[in-house]
């Protein structure tokens, strides 16, 4: 009977159900196909449903054709399909048909960076009022960490503002690609999804912040590296977007 | 061994209820008519936080929920997972559904979870290995599940009848049944049975809720083969088939499934709205 499972799940990754013969009544071919099928579609709708823009980007065709060559190249390993698609972005990036579209595999990182941050755990961000009457030594001291919904990306591509016009815009904007790279902040403060174009300084104070430092060594390495930068009205700006850890968290 | 768990508990605030899709969250929270319930997957509730959760809790606090799981493999060649029956245990310790339920089909095979109910030979030894799996789920929730009849596209050597192997495992398992009255017409169509004659072999007592959902003809080969595609609305060969299961075994929690082509709200509720009629009837 293991023979039996060995042997049906072969023939879903391959497609051929021949062998399949000795345990149906009639040649399994073409009602075989019914749940290969389901299970091919179904990962592949799965993916559209997670990566709105990518679909867009290239027609429901062509990311039916990348969806299915993911799949046989990943299929699922775990029990639900919420998070399905972990190295979908890595795979577009070496996914021949699309090299042409540089920005591609950019912009699938930040949808992905969307759907993690939409299902991460529910925390909540160091407030303004929380800080408000501490002493300054205290503040600077401080090293929350970041709330476990961040996400930042860079990208070569100005990937930020292809994602944001694909999925905010009924006609898209042009965006040339000579803009150059972006960076982008994606989080989830309350339960809506935020997310924006981060500056440099920016992504240096957080990513020090998520290193472990406190708030006055990320303040003097963004002053050290952005002489134009004003580094405390940069940390309250951050600080009122919930992209801190809380205390009681 | 058969173990023992709490029976099933009566559902009389149970009458039909509803799959429940993230668009019509909003509504069901706000609805108020009698007897409505909402079902879901409970794989689909498996992240560590966000809105999917939240709003799952607000709607448990106004209606009665059912957790239907679709990922056990409890047809598998192998026993159920131990990780998945740890989450489902956490999310049912959350939740606390009225009922829960899988299904008589499996899903992961050898690391690669295939995300569709695939079907089981109805064999001795595969109903051996079946019951095990029961076993062992209901032992791990310290509950008791109802398990739900497969829509059958491919039919496989077996050495008994579908409704004689479910009869057999509530017999050993002390398992209900989830009667999905859309899969008993579509298998029967698609292997020439007659669907009353297997609603007449349902042990009605086991039966602690009904499915109904639309099917649809398979794209190559028309009506030679059904479809449970979850993608429109129940057709009225099903519905009378319903109506005599009700007239059979009695009113039932019954559920209105709908997966794609979703409707608008009110639309679903009128659909729903027939098969409350036809409990309320049948309640007298």
């Amino acid at each position: 009977m293991a023979d039996f499972h060995d042997i049906f799940a072969r023939a879903l990754k391959s497609g051929d159900a021949s062998a399949l013969a000795a345990f149906t009544e009639g040649a399994p071919d073409t009602k075989f196909k019914v749940y290969r099928n389901n299970v091919v579609k179904g990962a592949a709708d799965t993916l559209g449903d997670a990566y709105p823009v990518i679909k867009r980007l290239v027609g429901e065709q062509f990311f039916q054709g990348m969806a299915r060559a993911y799949w046989a190249a990943h299929p699922p390993s775990g029990r639900t399909l919420t998070l399905y698609g972990e190295d979908f972005a890595d795979f577009i990036e070496l996914f021949e048909p699309a090299r042409p579209l540089v920005y591609l595999a950019d912009v699938a990182r930040i949808e992905r960076a969307w759907l993690e941050a939409h299902h991460a755990p529910d925390a909540l961000p160091l407030k303004l009022a929380d800080v408000k009457g501490l002493p300054p030594d205290e503040l600077a001291a401080m090293a929350p960490g970041l709330h476990p919904s961040v996400r930042t990306l860079a990208s070569d591509c100005p990937a930020f503002s292809i994602w944001r016009t694909n999925r905010e815009d009924d006609t898209v904007r042009k965006i040339s690609l000579d803009a150059g790279g972006e960076m982008t902040l994606v989080h989830r403060p309350q339960m809506e999804v935020r997310y924006r174009r981060l500056s440099p300084a920016d992504a240096l104070f957080i990513s020090r912040i998520e290193a472990g430092q406190d708030f006055a060594t990320a303040s003097n390495a963004v002053a050290d590296s952005f002489p134009g930068v004003e580094p405390v009205p940069l940390f309250i700006a951050l600080l009122k977007e919930g992209i801190f850890r809380g205390r009681d968290t | 061994m058969v173990s023992v768990h709490p029976v099933l508990a009566p559902a009389p605030e149970m009458g039909a209820g509803i799959g429940l899709k993230p668009q019509h969250y909003r509504s069901v929270l706000e609805s108020r008519v009698d007897g409505l319930w909402a079902e879901v997957h409970p794989e689909n509730y498996m992240m560590a936080g966000g809105p999917r959760l939240a709003w799952l809790d607000a709607i448990r606090r106004e209606h009665p929920l059912s957790l239907h799981g679709v990922a056990l493999s409890l047809g598998g060649a192998v026993r159920p997972d131990r990780d998945h029956l740890n989450r489902l245990r956490a999310l049912a310790d959350r939740y606390q559904p009225t009922l829960m339920s899988e299904h008589l089909a499996w899903c992961a095979h050898d690391g690669t979870y295939f995300g569709d109910l695939l079907p089981t030979p109805y064999t001795e030894a595969q109903l051996d290995r079946f019951c095990a799996h029961i076993d062992e789920t209901q032992d791990a929730l310290g509950r008791t599940i109802l398990i739900e009849n497969p829509s059958i596209y491919l039919p496989l050597k077996s050495e008994m009848t579908e409704q004689a192997f479910l009869a057999e495992a509530v017999r050993r398992t002390g398992c209900g049944l989830l009667l999905d009255v859309n899969n008993v017409f579509v298998t029967c169509w698609n292997l020439g049975q007659d669907p009353y004659s297997y609603i007449d072999g349902v042990p009605g007592e086991a039966v602690g809720e009904i499915h109904l959902a639309g099917h649809e003809q398979d794209e190559n080969l028309g009506d030679q083969l059904l479809i449970d595609t979850h993608g429109a609305p129940v057709r009225d060969d099903v519905w009378k088939l319903y109506d005599y299961t009700i007239g059979k075994i009695g009113p039932k929690p019954t559920l209105i499934e709908r997966d794609s082509h979703l409707p608008a709200f009110d639309q679903l509720m009128a659909e729903r709205g027939r098969a409350q009629d036809i409990l309320v009837a049948a309640n007298g």
